[in-house]
């Protein structure tokens, strides 16, 4: 995984969660993070869509399980 | 047949019976054959119809789990979910056209057999089926029993009535295991039946005869006895609809099935927001996963605007799914704008909340969730908007002079068994809590006791048996 991707990631879940000391791990779910839920979660893929200039389809928005499997996501649609 | 009667209770114990005497697959069978027969007696024809919604869905399920073209995949998934809204559509809402459209025509409401009855549990199976064909053409869910389990997971007899509305994933391979429940989950079973009869008989229908009064303006309704009337409405609904959830949910346990739980004790929710959470909890879920979310997904382009209007476009539909009066949207859109101004206030309260005394926020946050919700239960009460507006007038509009004391006055031997009646909801509430395998005679026996001597027995079938 690249670091940019990585930091770029981070950043945009501690601006949205409001949380700047959050470290985020391949296996980072969202019920192990406080405050994030549905409307967090759909807010962070529009911020993620924004910054890596990538779009997804709803279902592929739907399928995520944790935070490895969202940044290959974006690295696939990257390529 | 109605699942709060001497009857049910008659025909959990003969299944139970047959079931013991058959092999592991004979199980399933039973089961089967059990939720056939209990939809038969409400309606052979409508039984004969959901088998074939049953047979459509299935196949489509099994399609879609297959490795078809996108193009093929999205025409099965459309179709198939628009026959289901369809169907749904056609029996709840065109017997409400055809009425309306009467009276505006010639003045007169046909007569009420020249209409048809909604099919029993028709919409909590459409949204057992739209769930089923949704998650396998998302694929976070596939398809791998046969045909007669799948009817028997659609037609399931203790939830087919008015939910909970299970999904396919925790439930199907629960009804194909064939196991025979274990002692513990039988007992826990007669517990959670013995306290939903007693929750329906002993409380909500007592509470009904007081909201029915003032609803009706019985005694020139006062301020305070509008008030009362508010919170015995929440109080009343709380306790039928969770007394019908648990006779559903401890029949399921009764044959060692664990149905979703659908309430969560609501009334210690700190929002309305958290409410919905622990309220009809099986809806709110499923109105989340295969409304909400996949409509702000597609206008999250909107950013918080986007999770307004969906918020709103939600309840506004779930509003409507209770039925097609202005009093039911309008409640729906309440809780729509109630959730969507909590989202919008959420850091800015958190941030002054925390200078407050930590039981100070809990408190008053329980205070204004029960407030907000009794207040819209009004509208969901109402039988117009009229009338909801001379209640709302009535507690806006100090009189404390009339009605109180009549409403009281007008039965002071039964004002007082009702008291002890619904006081008697946390006592019985506290021993369920508590009650184990070995006190569960004894738990059976006081509710048994409270039902006969306590009872409003005979009284309104439950309230979301007509959703």
């Amino acid at each position: 995984m690249s670091d940019n991707l990585w930091n770029g990631l981070t950043t945009v879940f501690r601006e949205a969660l409001d949380n700047d000391s959050l470290t985020l791990t391949e296996g980072t779910t969202a019920k192990e993070v406080e405050g994030w839920d549905s409307i967090t979660h759909v807010l962070i893929v529009v911020a993620v869509e924004k910054k890596f200039r990538v779009k997804f389809t709803a279902g592929e928005i739907q399928r995520l399980q944790n935070v490895g499997e969202f940044a290959a996501l974006i690295r696939s649609k990257q390529v | 047949m109605r699942i709060d009667t001497a009857l049910f209770l008659l025909f959990l114990g003969v299944i139970a019976v047959v079931q013991a005497m058959m092999p592991g697959r004979g199980r399933v069978v039973a089961l089967l054959c059990a939720s056939l027969i209990f939809y038969a007696v409400s309606s052979v024809s409508y039984l004969i119809l959901l088998l074939g919604l049953c047979g459509l869905n299935y196949w489509a399920a099994l399609s879609l789990s297959q490795n078809l073209d996108q193009r093929r995949r999205t025409w099965v998934f459309t179709g198939t979910v628009l026959v289901n809204l369809a169907v749904l559509i056609f029996f709840k809402y065109a017997a409400d056209v055809i009425t309306q459209g009467m009276l505006r025509w010639n003045g007169h409401a046909p007569a009420a057999e020249a209409g048809f009855a909604v099919p029993l549990g028709i919409s909590y199976f459409t949204f057992q089926m739209l769930a089923c064909v949704t998650d396998a053409y998302r694929q976070t869910w596939r398809i791998d029993h046969g045909f007669t389990n799948f009817v028997l997971f659609g037609l399931f007899f203790p939830q087919i009535s008015s939910g909970p509305i299970p999904r396919a994933g925790p439930l199907l391979p629960q009804l194909v295991g064939g196991d025979l429940p274990v002692v513990e989950d039988r007992l826990e079973g007669v517990r959670l039946i013995a306290f939903g009869f007693f929750k329906k008989y002993v409380v909500a229908n007592r509470i009904n005869e007081y909201v029915t009064d003032v609803f009706k303006d019985q005694f020139g309704t006062g301020t305070l006895a509008a008030l009362i009337g508010c919170c015995l409405n929440a109080l009343q609904i709380y306790a039928d609809f969770s007394g019908y959830v648990d006779i559903a949910i401890g029949s399921a346990l009764f044959f060692g099935i664990r149905l979703a739980p659908n309430f969560d004790r609501p009334f210690l929710s700190t929002s309305v927001t958290e409410f919905w959470r622990r309220w009809h909890m099986t809806l709110s879920f499923w109105l989340r996963d295969y409304l909400y979310l996949p409509l702000l997904i597609r206008i999250r382009i909107l950013g918080k605007s986007g999770v307004v209007l969906a918020i709103i476009i939600t309840f506004a539909v779930c509003g409507i799914w209770h039925g097609l009066t202005w009093t039911f949207l309008l409640f729906g859109i309440a809780q729509g704008l109630a959730l969507s101004a909590e989202i919008l206030t959420k850091s800015w309260r958190t941030k002054r909340l925390k200078r407050l005394p930590e039981n100070v926020v809990r408190w008053s946050g329980r205070f204004y969730t029960l407030g907000f919700f009794a207040l819209s239960q009004v509208l969901f009460r109402a039988a117009n908007v009229p009338q909801a507006l001379w209640i709302y007038g009535r507690l806006i509009h100090l009189n404390f002079s009339g009605g109180l004391a009549q409403l009281f006055a007008a039965r002071p031997f039964f004002f007082a068994l009702d008291c002890v009646a619904i006081g008697s909801w946390v006592g019985v509430a506290y021993f369920h809590r508590r009650a184990t395998s070995r006190s569960t005679p004894w738990f059976v026996f006081l509710c048994g006791l409270l039902i006969i001597f306590l009872g409003r027995l005979g009284s309104a079938h439950f309230i979301y048996a007509k959703f």
